[in-house]
């Protein structure tokens, strides 16, 4: 393989776990009408939790399980106050959240490294042995492995009556309690659900990746999964797949284009403005993304 | 007696965060109520506001006084200048809720990273200097004087505007019921540019006294991101007095916070904790905010 | 009074709005299996009076009993679990679900409605949905609406969707129907099957119905037993009969020149 396919394959693998992050994302807010703005804070506390325990001696499953179960309880907390109120509030609450556990964990360098973050994660997939490139793709085939399995709990979910319930919240809350309908416990369970699927997410991009740092948390990363979620296609299972790679794509390809035109730019600085203006363009000319909704499918008919 | 010297100088401190978190939020809390979502963009307006008068007072070097009034001026309209381009046309196309909310973090997002590559990432200062005094026990600078002086002047001004004016009466009928204030002929659409450049003006008017104090950096708005939020949503949104009253509170919870952070050892960046914790309350206990417990609204159990 | 078996026992409720009284003072019986209606002017506190029943506001002073149970300030979703199916005057059914899984969803019991049973025991809530889609697909039948099944509301007409809310609330197994204005706006001939439907209900299911209609002529064919609202309060009660020759049921109509819309 040519550095440009790995350069690809790495680029594959970056969109196969924000697929993820954005399939969660997808769940909370395209099937159930809920607006997280504290996704990045979900993924990084994953992260992190699972850096430590690996860094640490402690075996990859408890590392993921512990990742999933901080993130869950981090989601159920943090929603708590917020899915009695206004989705508005919703928004601000997660987002301060976010805020906050960044800044605490950018100060704190006795439990995360502070600003450097932890380094040297062991990866839980490892041929490095062989060569880079099959390492490269046992990562891949790695994280398609674990996209398939979230994809299937996460259409499972919502093609059931559950999945109705999700859809009726998002668009009448009151016509669902009238109907008997759960709302408040329905939207806890999406939170933790999700929150989990970040910090899962967040476990193994770290083991690929490396290393972590408190720039997993900010708010920007957590506008570009919104991107992913909306250009895909918010209420499917495969947009976040679909949003995710066309948004890593521009990531790299900005980065590309850049040092080819000798843009007197810094790259990090020029993507993310970028994503600011592809947020605003999306929700402008294409709030529906590209894949369509699709019937509830809870019995074959 | 130095334990009361330094309560004195802790409340004072606090009085003076206060007026920053006030500043930074009164523009905000307008802006939600009219608009009905909370603009997330508006943080930035904070750092530009401290950055544009830095051009004028140091850059182009007509004085810090005059650069902060210039500042509020362009920051107002480039306020104004982006409600028209972006979130009316957003909203002529029926944009929902969240649309908004997430056009104004991209806004936000595309500003910030702007301001970074402008100014890259290190950070400047204003050549004004401020002199230090006291006032009985208590240390002060002609800054921090001036940013309590802001914050009433605001206040006082933008309420006695409100309930004296027409103009003021009319932006009031139109927040609570743009339907019916439609009807008795206000036409919404200067009203509303009107707001914005307000908040424009008086963000920049928070930031650059909070830069005068600290620094200058695109990061100025992301500091009181979250005083900002708590503070809107305790006061009540759309609250001016509350956002007072609220601003106040939260200076005041900060900055004896912070005392009782660095006496038990732990870092003083915790302060974030409190804000977020006061957010939470506010929306537990009390969601509509400290205003509804003076006007007494509950009804629906929404 | 109809002597039958009390079903629903509203008992001096009222309702204020900031200064407007919009109940005010209410007291009211319903029967089992009989049907109650409720007329009266705009404004007159009608649909109030129903939310506060189902739950959607909680009441500033009164009691309302259901089946012997006190069930004041207690939330919707409790309200509808006892047995209490309210429609809404302007429809509220979901537009990005089909018409079918609109009717599903007002079923009661349902197993996949738990997440976990949702993700791992598919075919413990399969097997339940296969019945409710066959006795949705009834209910469609009846009203007329089985073409449209696999659609999206939007396709359907204003009277059509109103069928649909009402084939909704049926789907729900009421005890209590709380029908608001459910032929409201909707031609002569399905006026009458709406109605139809109702009283067909009623006979199979022994359900009790309060429905607040405005055409009088409908009132005096489809109810047992009428309540009027004026103004937040019960202002004549009695059977049809005696209630539609009632003078000052007119004057109360008529009066109404400063109409306010009910929220």
């Amino acid at each position: 393989m040519t550095n440009i396919d790995l350069f690809i394959l790495d680029g594959l693998i970056t969109a196969g776990y924000f697929a993820i992050l954005a399939l969660s994302l997808n769940i909370e807010y395209g099937y159930s009408g809920l607006i997280d703005f504290g996704k990045a804070a979900f993924f990084a506390l994953g992260a992190y939790t699972s850096a430590i325990l690996t860094t640490t001696g402690y075996p990859a499953v408890i590392a993921v399980l512990m990742a999933m179960a901080v993130a869950g309880l981090g989601g159920l907390a943090i929603s708590i106050p917020a899915i009695r109120v206004r989705s508005d509030y919703l928004a601000i609450i997660t987002l301060v959240f976010a805020e906050t556990i960044r800044v605490i964990l950018k100060n704190e360098s006795w439990i995360a490294g502070g600003v450097l973050g932890i380094r040297g994660i062991p990866p839980m997939i490892d041929l490095r042995g062989i060569s880079y490139e099959a390492h490269l793709a046992g990562q891949a085939f790695f994280v398609l492995i674990l996209f398939t399995i979230f994809a299937i709990v996460g259409w499972l979910l919502t093609n059931s009556p559950f999945g109705r319930i999700l859809r009726a919240i998002r668009e009448d809350e009151l016509a669902s309690s009238v109907y008997g309908k759960y709302n408040t416990a329905a939207k806890a369970v999406v939170f933790g659900v999700a929150s989990a699927m970040a910090g899962a997410a967040g476990s193994f991009y770290s083991q690929y990746v490396g290393f972590v740092s408190p720039d997993l948390f900010i708010l920007a990363i957590t506008l570009q999964i919104w991107i992913m979620s909306i250009l895909g296609g918010p209420a499917t299972i495969l947009g976040g797949l679909a949003g995710a790679v066309l948004v890593t794509s521009i990531n790299r390809g900005t980065r590309i284009l850049k040092d080819y035109l000798n843009l007197p730019l810094d790259a990090n600085n020029l993507m993310f403005i970028l994503t600011g203006a592809l947020l605003v363009l999306v929700v402008t000319f294409k709030p529906t993304g590209i894949l369509k909704e699709g019937r509830i499918r809870s019995v074959r008919r | 007696m130095a334990i009361e010297l330094s309560i004195l100088q802790t409340v004072a401190n606090g009085l003076i965060t206060g007026s920053i978190y006030f500043l930074a939020a009164v523009g905000l809390t307008l802006q939600y109520q009219l608009m009905k979502f909370p603009n997330l963009s508006h943080a930035e307006f904070f750092a530009i506001g401290a950055f544009i008068t830095y051009f004028f007072a140091d850059v182009i070097r007509i004085g810090f006084g005059p650069g902060l009034a210039l500042s509020m001026l362009l920051t107002g309209a480039l306020a104004a200048v982006i409600y028209l381009t972006v979130f009316r046309s957003l909203i002529s196309r029926g944009a929902s809720l969240l649309h908004l909310i997430i056009a104004s973090a991209g806004l936000g997002v595309l500003l910030r990273y702007l301001m970074w590559e402008i100014a890259g990432r290190k950070s400047y200062f204003f050549t004004q200097q401020f002199t230090p005094f006291d006032l009985g026990p208590v240390r002060l600078t002609t800054l921090w004087l001036a940013m309590i002086i802001a914050a009433v002047a605001a206040v006082v001004s933008i309420i006695l505007f409100l309930n004296m004016t027409r103009l003021g009466k009319a932006l009031r009928g139109l927040a609570s019921n743009p339907v019916l204030a439609r009807l008795s002929g206000i036409r919404s659409g200067t009203f509303i540019v009107f707001v914005w450049m307000l908040a424009g003006m008086m963000a920049a008017l928070g930031g650059t006294l909070r830069a005068a104090d600290t620094r200058i950096i695109p990061e100025l708005g992301v500091e009181v991101l979250i005083p900002m939020f708590a503070v809107s949503i305790l006061g009540g949104i759309g609250s001016v007095s509350g956002a007072f009253t609220a601003a106040y509170i939260l200076g005041l919870a900060e900055s004896f916070g912070v005392v009782a952070l660095s006496r038990l050892g732990l870092s003083t960046e915790y302060k974030a904790l409190i804000a977020f914790a006061a957010l939470v309350a506010t929306i537990i206990v009390l969601p509509t905010g400290l205003s509804s417990v003076i006007s007494r609204e509950r009804v629906r159990r929404d | 009074m109809l002597d039958g078996e009390t079903v629903l026992d509203v008992r001096n409720v009222s309702l204020s709005f900031g200064g407007l009284r919009a109940v005010n003072d209410v007291s009211l019986r319903v029967d089992r299996s009989k049907i109650f209606g409720l007329i009266g002017p705009n404004g007159s506190g009608k649909t109030s009076l129903f939310n506060l029943i189902t739950g959607v506001y909680r009441p500033a002073s009164g009691r309302i009993i259901f089946e012997g149970r006190d069930i004041t300030g207690l939330q919707p979703h409790e309200i509808y679990r006892l047995g209490i199916v309210r429609s809404f005057q302007f429809p509220r059914v979901f537009f990005r679900m089909t018409l079918l899984d609109n009717l599903i969803f007002a079923a009661r019991g349902q197993l996949g409605d738990n997440p976990l049973v949702a993700v791992f025991m598919r075919r413990k809530f399969q097997r339940q949905e296969r019945g409710l889609i066959m006795r949705a697909m009834e209910i469609l039948d009846k009203l007329g609406l089985s073409e449209y099944a696999e659609r999206y509301p939007s396709v359907l007409s204003g009277g059509q969707l109103k069928l649909l809310e009402l084939g909704r609330a049926l789907m729900a197994e009421p005890k209590l129907l709380l029908l608001d204005e459910p032929a409201a706006g909707v031609s002569p001939v399905l006026v009458s099957k709406i109605f139809d439907t109702i009283s067909y209900f009623r006979d199979v299911t022994g359900l009790t119905v309060f429905v607040i209609e405005h055409r009088l002529n409908v009132v005096e064919e489809f109810t047992d037993w009428i309540y009027v609202m004026h103004r937040g309060r019960l202002y004549l009660s009695g059977t049809p009969a005696q209630v539609l020759t009632d003078k000052r049921l007119m004057s109360i109509y008529v009066a109404e020149e400063d109409v306010v819309d009910e929220a």
